[in-house]
Formats: C-alpha cells, sequence, structure tokens
C-alpha cells in the first residue's frame, strides 16, 4: 500500500493568485497521477497561527513537510512546479 | 496644533524621535502610513525601532515590528541599548515578526503578500497593536523576477494599515546614490501621507547625516535638512540653532573666573549663564585659564565639566597642577569630570549628543571646551559653526557658564577662531604675546562682553606656580585720564586699539607663515634649477661622446630619402 506525499498549500482566500495556484497544482498532480499525493489547502485568513508557525509571509505558498524547499508564487512556473514535484522523496 | 487643507486639526503621535516632533510639527500622521526612505545604514531600522520602543514605554501604544533584513534577536541586539525601558517598563508591549523568506524559497510565480496581511492582523488584534514599522519590505522581492509585484503589494500594504487605522512606518532602502527612492516605491510615496528622507554627505572622510521631510499631506512641516545622529542614545534630531544675541540671565549673577583681577576687569566676573571666547595664539595660556575657571567653581562645590579636544584629559590635570591648579581631590569627590575626545573621529553633531549626554548625567555648573576649534576637523566649517551655535544655546538653556577656547589662526591653517562663536559668545577675551624688552610675555585683552562695562586695558599675564596674575601694562608715559568724557572716548579707542592689534598679530603671523612657506618653495625650486643643469651638463657631455654615431646614422638616413627620388 502506497503512502501519499503530503503538500500544503497556504492561498489567500479570496485572491486571483490563490485560485490560479489552486488550479496550477490541481493540473500537476493530474499528470503526475503515478505518485500519490495528499493535498491540503490553507487559508491563512482562516488560521495565521499555521502561516506564523511556517513562516508563510507571502501567498500562495507551496510546503511539502518531507522538504526543506518551498514554493511561493501562483504555480503558474509549471516546469519549477513538477521539478519539484518529483525531487520530494516518496513516503 | 496642525491644520489640514480644509483647515481641520491633523492628529499626530509623538514619533519617539527626540526633536523630530519639532520638525513635523507635532509628530506621525496618527493612523496613517509614513515611509521613511534612506541609504543603507542610515538609521531607518534604530528609527523604526525607537518609534515603537518609546510608544510603547511613553504612550502605553503596543507596537509591531515586522523585520524583512535582520532576524529580530539581531534587532534587539543592535538596537541602542539606553533606549530600552528598564524592564517591566514598557506600558504597552513590541511584538516582533520575521517576515524573512526562508532560504529555501523558490519563485514559480506571482505572488503577493496575503499572509503577511494575515498573521499580522491576528497579532494586531490579539495584542490591541497600535503602531506598527515594517523594516525593509522590499528585501522581499530580491527573490521576485516580477517587478510589478512589489509596487503593487507595497500599495496593497499601505492601503491596508490605512483600512486597519494603524499609526505606520514603513522603511525604504533607497539606491546607492542615496537620494532617489527605487522607481517601484514613487507610487507608494503617493499612497502614503507622509515621506521622510534620511541622507547621508561625505564630509571628508566623515559622514553627515541629515534628514528632510519630503511630504506631510495636508500639513506643514519645517523645510530643509536637519541633522540627526545615531548614537547608543538612539536617534536625535538636532534641533536648527536659533541665534541667541541679547538673551542675557535677568538675575545679574557673577562666577569668578578663578583669577582676582580679571574678575574686576569683569566688574564682578562673568555673568552667569554665558559663554565666554577665550581665543589665542598656541602656547597663550588658554587651556590654564580654562582650568581657573573650573576651580573656582570646585572651591565653592559646584560641580565642573572640562571637555577637551586632542589631548588627554590627563595631561591637561597634570599641566594645570604644574601652575597650581590641583583638582585631583574634586576629581575623586565627583565634582570635577573631564572628558577628552578625537575631534576628527566622528562628525561634530555626534560630539554634540556626547557633551549634552555629559552635562545631562553630571549636571555642571561651569564647562570648558577646549577648543572649540577644533570641531573644524570634524566635518569643516559648516559644521563646526552649527554645532557651536548649538552648544552656546545649550549651556544658555540650562544656565551653565561655559568658556571655550579657540585657536586662533595656527600655522597649518587648520584652526582658526570660529566666526560663530566669536559673534554669539558673551564675552570674548583674547591672548596674545607681546615683545617687550626682549622677553616674550602673554597679555590678555578683553575684546567684548555683552552687557557689562569692562576694562579694555590689556593686561600682562603672569604665570607661576603659585597660580595666575594679572599685572598691568604701561605704555611709554603713562595715560591719565581726566573727566568722563575723555574716560569713554579713551575706552572706545583701546577697544579699537586692541581690536586693530588683534588683527595685526594675526596678519603678522599669517605674513610670517606665508614668508617661511615661501622661502622653503624658493629653496626647493633653486634645488630643482641645480639638478636640471646638472643633468644638463651630463646629457651635452653624452651627446659629445655619441657624436659620430648620430652622424653616421643621419648620413643613412640622408641617403635612404635619396634613393626614393631617383629609384
Amino acid at each position: 500500500m502506497t503512502v501519499a506525499v503530503v503538500l500544503c498549500l497556504f492561498v489567500a482566500d479570496g485572491g486571483p493568485r490563490s485560485a490560479a495556484a489552486i488550479a496550477n497544482i490541481t493540473v500537476a498532480l493530474v499528470d503526475m497521477r503515478d505518485r500519490a499525493f495528499a493535498l491540503e489547502i490553507v487559508n491563512v485568513y482562516d488560521d495565521p497561527d499555521r502561516a506564523l508557525l511556517n513562516r508563510v509571509l507571502v501567498t500562495p505558498t507551496l510546503l511539502a513537510p518531507a522538504s526543506a524547499q518551498r514554493l511561493v508564487g501562483d504555480l503558474s512556473e509549471a516546469a519549477q512546479l513538477r521539478y519539484f514535484l518529483q525531487g520530494l522523496p516518496a513516503a | 496644533m496642525q491644520l489640514d487643507d480644509a483647515g481641520r486639526p491633523v492628529p499626530t503621535i509623538p514619533s519617539g524621535i527626540p526633536g523630530l516632533d519639532g520638525v513635523l510639527r507635532g509628530g506621525f500622521p496618527r493612523g496613517r502610513t509614513t515611509i521613511v526612505v534612506g541609504g543603507p545604514g542610515s538609521g531607518k531600522t534604530v528609527l523604526a525601532m525607537q518609534f515603537l520602543v518609546r510608544g510603547a514605554a511613553e504612550f502605553n501604544e503596543p507596537g509591531l515590528m515586522i523585520t524583512f533584513e535582520e532576524s529580530p534577536d539581531a534587532l534587539e541586539r543592535n538596537f541602542p541599548s539606553a533606549l530600552w525601558p528598564a524592564a517591566g517598563a514598557l506600558g504597552g508591549r513590541v511584538e516582533m515578526l520575521d517576515g524573512r523568506l526562508p532560504d529555501e524559497a523558490i519563485e514559480a510565480g506571482e505572488f503577493d503578500l496575503g499572509g503577511l496581511i494575515a498573521i499580522a492582523s491576528a497579532i494586531i488584534e490579539k495584542h490591541g497593536i497600535k503602531r506598527i514599522a515594517i523594516d525593509g519590505l522590499d528585501a522581499l522581492f530580491a527573490i521576485s523576477e516580477h517587478p510589478s509585484i512589489r509596487r503593487r503589494e507595497i500599495i496593497r500594504v499601505i492601503h491596508w494599515l490605512t483600512e486597519a487605522g494603524l499609526s505606520a512606518l514603513l522603511t525604504v532602502t533607497s539606491d546607492e546614490d542615496d537620494r532617489r527612492v527605487p522607481r517601484s516605491f514613487d507610487l507608494a510615496e503617493y499612497a502614503a501621507d507622509a515621506v521622510i528622507r534620511l541622507h547621508s554627505t561625505l564630509l571628508g572622510e566623515l559622514a553627515r547625516r541629515t534628514l528632510s521631510v519630503v511630504k506631510m499631506r495636508g500639513a506643514a512641516f519645517v523645510g530643509g535638512a536637519h541633522a540627526y545622529t545615531i548614537s547608543r542614545f538612539g536617534m536625535r534630531v538636532l534641533a536648527t540653532p536659533i541665534r541667541t544675541t541679547a538673551a542675557v540671565a535677568s538675575l545679574d549673577t557673577r562666577l569668578s573666573s578663578g583669577i582676582d583681577r580679571l574678575d574686576r576687569m569683569l566688574l564682578g566676573g562673568f555673568r552667569r549663564g554665558t559663554t565666554t571666547l577665550l581665543s589665542g595664539l598656541p602656547g597663550t595660556s588658554k587651556t590654564t585659564l580654562g582650568m581657573a575657571f573650573l576651580k573656582a567653581g570646585t572651591r565653592a562645590g559646584e560641580r565642573v565639566l572640562y571637555i577637551g579636544f586632542d589631548e588627554p584629559s590627563s595631561q591637561v590635570l597634570i599641566d594645570a597642577r604644574s601652575v597650581g591648579i590641583d583638582v585631583e581631590d574634586d576629581v575623586r569627590a565627583g565634582l570635577f569630570v573631564a572628558e577628552s575626545f578625537s575631534a576628527g573621529s566622528v562628525i561634530g553633531d555626534d560630539h554634540f549628543i556626547a557633551i549634552q549626554h555629559l552635562i545631562d548625567t553630571h549636571r555642571p555648573t561651569r564647562v570648558v571646551i577646549d577648543p572649540i576649534s577644533a570641531l573644524e576637523k570634524a566635518g569643516g566649517r559648516g559644521v563646526a559653526d552649527a554645532v557651536t551655535e548649538r552648544l552656546v544655546g545649550l549651556m544658555k538653556e540650562r544656565d551653565i557658564t561655559a568658556v571655550m577656547t579657540a585657536v586662533a589662526a595656527s600655522p597649518s591653517g587648520e584652526e582658526s577662531t570660529p566666526a560663530r562663536v566669536s559673534t554669539i559668545a558673551d564675552t570674548w577675551i583674547h591672548l596674545s604675546f607681546a615683545n617687550r624688552g626682549g622677553e616674550r610675555n602673554r597679555t590678555l585683552t578683553i575684546v567684548k562682553s555683552r552687557g557689562t562695562a569692562h576694562s579694555n586695558q590689556m593686561r600682562e599675564l603672569l604665570l607661576s606656580n603659585g597660580g595666575i596674575e594679572l599685572a598691568d601694562v604701561y605704555a611709554s608715559g603713562g595715560n591719565v585720564l581726566v573727566g568722563t568724557a575723555r574716560a569713554e572716548r579713551e575706552q572706545q579707542e583701546a577697544a579699537d586699539r586692541a581690536a586693530e592689534a588683534l588683527g595685526f598679530e594675526q596678519e603678522l603671523f599669517a605674513l610670517d607663515r606665508e614668508g617661511e612657506a615661501l622661502e622653503r618653495t624658493l629653496q626647493d625650486a633653486q634645488r630643482r634649477l641645480d639638478e636640471l643643469h646638472e643633468h644638463r651638463t651630463n646629457l651635452v657631455r653624452r651627446t659629445a661622446a655619441s657624436g659620430p654615431a648620430h652622424e653616421r646614422d643621419t648620413d643613412i638616413i640622408h641617403a635612404l630619402r635619396r634613393g626614393d627620388t631617383t629609384a
């Protein structure tokens, strides 16, 4: 049984960049459906403490607990996103 | 009170920066955003922190610092310790938010400051934050390849701050040329209610800091550049010196100069709260007179302060003892404080702050600054004049009786009696040398003494290990004064003569120096001429030796030229 790689996308609800980021990561995850990912979307306005804890000052920010790296921005740079996802160790 | 364009009062809050509220005529606009623009190291962060810390401590307004360049730890460490209120003294608190992007962040598209606003909003609500400072926001955009983000987000932040009703400071680092705001902030300047720029001007090797208010929406402010300092006391804006010409203390209290005869010449001594300029060539015992003045204070149980430039104060005390002025016990008793500074090590404004601090902590009734003319090494004549004026103003304000010495026309030309000090000093005493009967004697003349009838006659100054004395200088034939009119006329003449003699003396000194310099130039020129002659003689000799070869070469060239035409 495969365990999904956890991803956490912090967005500022309602902004155009948030919607774009959610759309962009959805497309990427569908493309990479041979691997299992679990995506959680956090709205910083609903959970500012969690944003503070993870030092998410800019939105959108994509975190993967398995990696020290993070992606900031609306994830419109597909190659950058794919490279990041592929580099994550399988759980 | 500040009024806006429509005549309504503009609410302001105290900035927490001594002197700045005067420039802003109140303080920062309340509930609005002020942008502070300055080059690296101009003190933006200190300003921002001071705004918050003083706001919390003095006005019970909790603050939030969002830092994008330094860690919160480093900020607290680097912040002037004298400004942190004693533990527990903070009425409100200052929260810190680390806004630095983790190094591992990679840009993958356009981003915004939604996270920052969400986090800060939560903190603001939780702690009832009233003042906020956002320091070095531009660092956040360093990784960004989208220049438009920067502008858009900064304006967004300003709008958010205004909506939240916060009194905010936003610091912005300017480009290297120090005066321009990065282009992307032009719009931010429109969005902000006030804009302050910090400048740094190099004067020789020293940087002079000045600040100017560029914009204060709907309110008047004091234009122009205002000097400020950053020290262990934090940031301070120095008030523009006000010419104090008359303002003599209403109470005519006299302080002994420490020399009986001089006191008599001044009809009792120096007036309390006035400043006396003591000028003279090197070696005319200006320092000794200053020390005598201070000693007279400690003898009466007063606290006194000696500030020396470019000579260790320990040496000054030793020298004073050799002429019978021993202050060792006074130093031990804490009455006499002596400090020395290297004049050229910092800008004059910083010296002012240091002296002000000494005065505030020691609270002396008498101060000697020796020599005030050394301030020219701390940023040039302009800075020296401004600082001198501020010092004289400070003395008057604190009712301190001061003596400032000045080296008149030294050989190097580096120092001269600052024009400003001779104008603003209440009393001017000049010391010089008089050659008489083959002896070189020190003399003393009171050039002016505001609000005091005084003797204009020259006195001989006698130094011995028993102390200082003044003796009459007898002109040949002597002067017999008859009647008031004659006495007055003669006093006037004496004053004119003294001033004239002073001019002659300085001119003579300058002429001698110029003569010596010309003499040296002449000698150098003669030496150079001799060298030229010698070199020429050698060359002529060598030319003669290589003559035949030279002729052969010429023949060949001639042959070649002919060949060219006959071919």
